[in-house]
């Protein structure tokens, strides 16, 4: 059907569809640093023609749909690399803190404790009829408890402290899981009659992104467009809703479980993931191998103590100089430590001998450890230059995912991410297309009044 | 491919965080002076680090160890210097009691040797930083007790409170020196001072001393000396090891210095190269971050 009306017809929707264009164009700049937002495009198609006797006319635009433009592969990759780098940093985090417990290279750390412990006895050695000597070797040893007992307390603490930062975290994920459930059901709901609801999923891979950072997760879709999000082999959110986690704690180990049912979910990264580990691995690791040195450090130091000779008549034999056996209860025998005449310096009981205050000092040059390849001071040099390593490696984790996350949001960005200049040269083309659809009207009103001047 | 405002922002955002972070870097290292803070910072050379420490604090004590060796034997020397010429002494009055002997001056020479005898037993007990020094590792009892009953007749004895044990310092890893000699050596126990009272008792009796006596004092004069030189060698064997720990030291020292300290010149350069690098990246920043299609629209 051709005719003025059909004219005025086709420039309305030109009208409509180029104001379509422009609200679009500015719903994108308006959002251009909105975090998650993909940009939008509208779809133009002509509308139908119609058949004439000459062929075939054409009616003008109409606008089709309103799509978001993303990458489903992006999004998986960002989710992985947010998950290697929630670990990362959980484990930066923690380990730094393990370091600055271990205070090394430094004047205060166990490493000169147990140097200056050792040369204590030397000192003894030189003057073992003397009780200032004595002294200085129960203080040596004193202090050097103390450092075992503050790395422990300290490193302890940090353990007990990381079910607090579990409970935060799953608490953030049952959020996160409820909200991507929410949104998922007024997604399938809105899509129902076919039009994509570009808004509400940039709001639902927003959340699994920012889940994504919290534990390892998969993601599935069904052909309505509804998500299936993993945790592990627990499926946590879909359209059917949330499953809520809870913290199981056993001893000093945190577990990870369904609230309802208590199934055990497996977190393999994110920050979570990260928590997991440190609590269940790292930190034991390094309690136990202070056990492991404290133990050695008492057994021979003893072994050897108490078969020397204290001062006095007769001179005390058979005494054990430290008491415990761990790093959490090391200490100097109390008997020893309120009766400085209990130390042994002497092999045969005889004042003036040493072979026991030496025999200990060289306790230093005895490879005690690691299947008697390791001495103490060496032992303890791996402990915290392991403790370097992890950070150096969870450092490198870090660097290299910010280098990966960094290509990720530029490529995103480049497909996702709102252009200005572009918005603004569509913002052009729609106001220029908008200004001769107008005049177009104004034409076919001009042509109309030639009709009506003709009647007239 | 498709730059947005986003991209170039981040972009930028990344590469001046980074330098910056160099920056901090470079800059903590200079300011402590140290390159290696904590562990972190190069677990290899912290490793290093601990492991020179440590040997560099017991180099120390060992040289304290000798300070304390060298003492004890210098005045362990000094002691058996007297002695042996007290004991020379000895030996000149047994000389002069067979040039010629008269009844007064053999008494005369008999109460000489009762000089020498209590002045060898009090240096035979001497001490130092209140230790006996000849009692072997009987050091805090005096080794030597004299004796005198006034008899008739009167007798003189002398005993050994000590033992024939030898006192070893540590001066290295896993090594020991010894320090100091026991009377049991030096004097062979009582032997020396045995033998001077027989030569006394013999003037006092008015008789020249016996041949075997004699014999006997110049065995143990000798005995007297070597000991002397033994301590002198001990104490240059300690003297060695000084020289040998002052050197380690110092190489300790430098491979501290070369794995803890901040290489100056090295920091300073890379600190002035990240400083023009992040000018230039902000410098470019400023002019191409707020450039858009905007600027040139009217």
């Amino acid at each position: 059907m051709s005719g003025l009306n059909a004219l005025l017809e086709t420039a309305r929707r030109a009208l409509i569809t180029q104001q379509i264009g422009i609200a679009v164009t500015s719903h994108n700049v308006s959002n251009a640093s909105t975090p998650g937002y993909s940009r939008q495009q509208v779809t133009l198609v002509p509308t139908l023609a119609s058949k004439e006797t000459f062929g075939y006319l054409g009616t003008g635009v109409m606008a089709e749909s309103v799509t978001r433009i993303r990458d489903k592969f992006l999004d998986q990759q960002v989710q992985y690399s947010n998950s290697a780098t929630g670990e990362a940093d959980m484990q930066q985090q923690i380990l730094s803190q393990v370091e600055a417990s271990i205070n090394e290279p430094s004047d205060a750390g166990l490493s000169s404790a147990m140097t200056n412990f050792f040369n204590s006895f030397q000192d003894l050695s030189l003057h073992p009829e003397e009780s200032t000597a004595r002294n200085g070797v129960i203080q040596q040893g004193t202090l050097m408890s103390d450092t075992f007992h503050r790395l422990h307390n300290e490193i302890s603490q940090l353990q007990s402290s990381l079910v607090d930062d579990a409970s935060a975290k799953v608490t953030q994920i049952n959020q996160l899981t409820s909200e991507i459930s929410d949104l998922d059901v007024r997604i399938t709901n809105a899509g129902a009659n076919g039009a994509e609801p570009s808004d509400l999923l940039d709001q639902r891979d927003l959340r699994i992104e920012e889940l994504s950072k919290l534990a390892n997760v998969t993601v599935g879709t069904d052909p309505k467009g509804s998500v299936m999000v993993s945790i592990g082999n627990t499926m946590v959110a879909s359209r059917a809703g949330s499953v809520p986690l809870s913290v199981v704690q056993t001893g000093s180990q945190i577990n990870i479980a369904t609230s309802s049912g208590n199934v055990p979910v497996t977190i393999g990264g994110g920050e979570l993931g990260g928590v997991q580990q440190l609590a269940n691995t790292t930190l034991p690791g390094y309690l136990s191998q202070l056990d492991t040195l404290a133990g050695a450090m008492i057994n021979r130091v003893n072994a050897l103590h108490s078969t020397g000779y204290g001062t006095g008549t007769p001179p005390p034999t058979g005494v054990t100089f430290f008491s415990g056996t761990t790093a959490a209860d090391i200490a100097v025998n109390p008997a020893v430590a309120s009766d400085p005449s209990m130390v042994a310096a002497s092999a045969d009981g005889t004042s003036g001998n040493n072979d026991i205050a030496l025999a200990i000092s060289n306790i230093v040059n005895e490879p005690l450890l690691s299947g008697n390849t390791l001495t103490l001071a060496q032992y303890y040099n791996g402990v915290a230059s392991g403790v370097g390593s992890a950070i150096n490696g969870a450092e490198a984790v870090q660097n290299s995912q910010q280098l990966i996350m960094s290509q990720l949001e530029s490529q995103r960005s480049s497909v996702s991410g709102v252009s200005l200049d572009e918005e603004m040269t569509n913002l052009i083309q729609y106001q220029r297309a908008y200004q001769a659809a107008a005049r177009l009207v104004n034409t076919t009103n001009e042509m109309f009044q030639s009709i009506i001047d003709m009647v007239a | 491919m498709r730059i947005t405002e986003g991209t170039i922002a981040s972009d930028f955002l990344i590469n001046v965080n980074r330098s910056n972070e160099r920056l901090l870097t470079l800059q903590n290292q200079l300011a402590s002076g140290k390159r290696v803070e904590k562990v972190s910072d190069d677990p290899t050379a912290a490793d290093m680090i601990l492991r020179l420490n440590s040997a560099l604090g017991r180099n120390e004590q060992y040289q304290k160890n000798i300070v304390d060796g060298q003492g004890f034997l210098e005045t362990s020397g000094s002691t058996l210097d007297s002695i042996t010429s007290l004991v020379q002494q000895a030996q000149q009055i047994v000389v002069e009691s067979k040039d010629g002997p008269d009844t007064t001056s053999l008494s005369a020479l008999k109460n000489q040797v009762d000089e020498i005898i209590s002045e060898a037993v009090s240096q035979a007990n001497a001490k130092f930083n209140g230790k006996f020094i000849f009692g072997g590792t009987e050091t805090s009892t005096a080794p030597y007790v004299l004796t005198e009953n006034a008899g008739p007749p009167p007798t003189t004895t002398v005993a050994f409170q000590g033992n024939a044990n030898t006192v070893h310092y540590a001066t290295g890893d896993g090594m020991t020196q010894q320090v100091g000699v026991s009377g049991a050596e030096a004097f062979g126990g009582t032997a020396l001072f045995d033998v001077m009272i027989r030569i006394r008792d013999s003037l006092a009796s008015g008789n020249v001393p016996s041949a075997a006596d004699t014999a006997t004092l110049d065995t143990l004069a000798q005995t007297v000396t070597e000991s002397g030189s033994k301590v002198g060698s001990l104490i240059q064997g300690l003297d060695n090891t000084t020289t040998h720990l002052t050197d380690q030291k110092t190489q300790l020292q430098n491979l501290l210095s070369s794995q803890k300290d901040t290489d100056v010149a090295e920091a300073t350069l890379n600190l002035k190269q990240e400083e023009t690098m992040l000018n230039a990246a902000l410098n470019v920043g400023a002019q191409i971050l707020p450039k858009s299609l905007m600027d040139y629209l009217t």
